[in-house]
């Protein structure tokens, strides 16, 4: 098996270089292993070596993120190796988010594998683990001995071209991406041996975790005087004009729209359809009412219930839209809402 | 989401959903339960449409409620 040529990088402290003084030094290549990259070369057990280790200071890194990128490019163009291991950096936070820059400027511009680690708080997780392979680890270098060898293996999977479908089987973070398995049991079975293991009190593992990052917004206040008040009337039910003349899409929906209030009393049914690709929507398009409570709710406008109803609706497709885009819209939607002196919402959802 | 990014703006909505859990575990607020995901605000069984729109205003009444009233955040854990 051909020998594994492997560039590791590391800071100041563990380069051997200094300690907090040294934090600012530009990064320099020297031949062999240095600090973990000697446990590194241990590891490899004679079918592998560190040929080069490149050591920067963590404040470098923090105070020329353009720069220090392409200086460590440079360097390491002068080298031929198969495998980039950075770290381990634990709970360093300068140091994590060096490991990652670093590793995700290897990856992207030399295509080669890179592995770095990382304790779960260091902030370099949350933002190098969606482009970059981090294995867990504990939060000091007291967990040296256990996180380097698994650093170790998995760059030697990779240099073999194992493709990572979980992360987590690796010991890394997840990565965000949903990769296909093929399950000898169909999707339905699963799911309700998953329903049955909850329902016992059993253990189970969920296939796909709700995002981590759902904010809990505080409410807003109630509406004060309701006799005042504008409401306005949402809906990602996808209801639109038949031409849909905006090209609303039917799913994934990356934008909204919105129209008047009284083109869709006036035409009804017949000037407007959904275009939501989710569920069935004979009923909704039979009587768009069902969707957007405009017969009711003009109705109570009229017996002065509430102040008025906002002229314009808007309207987006709630199917398989990314969180990302979800953010997006609501915020384009609230913006335009408070610019129309709204002082009230309903929203309806399908 | 698009319930949260209006209440972020200060404005008060009300979500109706024929789904209240899955808006609860998503950290909504104001919750209003709809008939079916297919026609949250009416019934196509319903026996005349006057009784349907009788189920409708029901419905926007509860909003209006919801809208007037105040809410606390619900902080519990609903991902299990």
């Amino acid at each position: 098996m051909k020998m594994l040529r492997v560039v590791h990088y590391v800071n100041q402290f563990f380069g051997g270089v200094g300690g907090e003084e040294k934090a600012g030094i530009g990064p320099s290549l020297v031949d062999g292993p240095v600090g973990p990259g000697l446990l590194i070369q241990r590891v490899l057990e004679g079918q592998g070596m560190v040929v080069a280790t490149l050591i920067c200071g963590d404040n470098y890194f923090a105070d020329h993120p353009e720069s220090a990128g392409d200086e460590v490019l440079l360097l390491l163009q002068e080298r031929e190796f198969d495998l980039f291991l950075a770290g381990p950096a634990f709970n360093a936070g300068r140091y994590g988010m060096a490991c990652g820059e670093v590793c995700a400027q290897v990856q992207d511009r030399l295509h080669l594998p890179v592995v770095t680690g990382m304790f779960a708080e260091n902030p370099g997780v949350e933002l190098y683990r969606k482009s970059v392979l981090i294995v867990e680890t504990g939060g000091s270098a007291i967990d040296m001995g256990k996180s380097v060898p698994k650093m170790v293996a998995l760059g030697r999977k990779l240099c073999n071209g194992h493709q990572v479908t979980r992360p987590a089987d690796e010991g890394c973070f997840p990565r965000g991406v949903a990769a296909s398995v093929l399950s000898d049991k169909l999707a339905a079975e699963r799911a309700v041996s998953l329903v049955l293991r909850k329902m016992r009190g059993d253990s189970y593992e969920t296939e796909i975790p709700p995002p981590d990052q759902l904010d809990v917004v505080p409410p807003a206040p109630p509406i004060e005087s309701l006799g005042d008040a504008t409401i306005a009337l949402v809906t990602e039910g996808g209801l639109v004009p038949v031409d849909n003349p905006d090209r609303l899409e039917s799913s994934r929906a990356t934008r909204y729209a919105s129209y008047e209030v009284a083109a869709l009393e006036a035409r009804g049914s017949e000037g407007f359809q959904s275009v939501h690709r989710g569920f069935d929507t004979s009923y909704i398009n039979q009587d768009p009412n069902r969707l957007l409570p405009v017969d009711v709710v003009r109705e109570m406008e009229g017996k002065r219930v509430f102040g008025r109803l906002y002229p314009r609706y808007f309207v987006t497709t709630g199917v398989a839209t990314s969180l990302t885009n979800a953010t997006k819209i609501g915020k384009g939607i609230a913006e335009e809402l408070l610019g129309g002196g709204v002082s009230g919402v309903i929203l309806t959802a399908t | 989401m698009l319930q949260k990014e209006i209440e972020k703006v200060g404005i008060p909505a009300v979500l109706v959903t024929a789904l209240p859990p899955a808006a609860r575990v998503l950290n909504a607020s104001r919750i209003v339960e709809g008939v079916r995901v297919t026609n949250p605000l009416g019934d196509p069984d319903a026996s005349s449409a006057a009784v349907e729109r009788a189920i409708r205003r029901d419905i926007v009444e509860r909003c209006m409620q919801a809208l007037t009233r105040a809410v606390e955040a619900d902080t519990r854990d609903r991902s299990q």
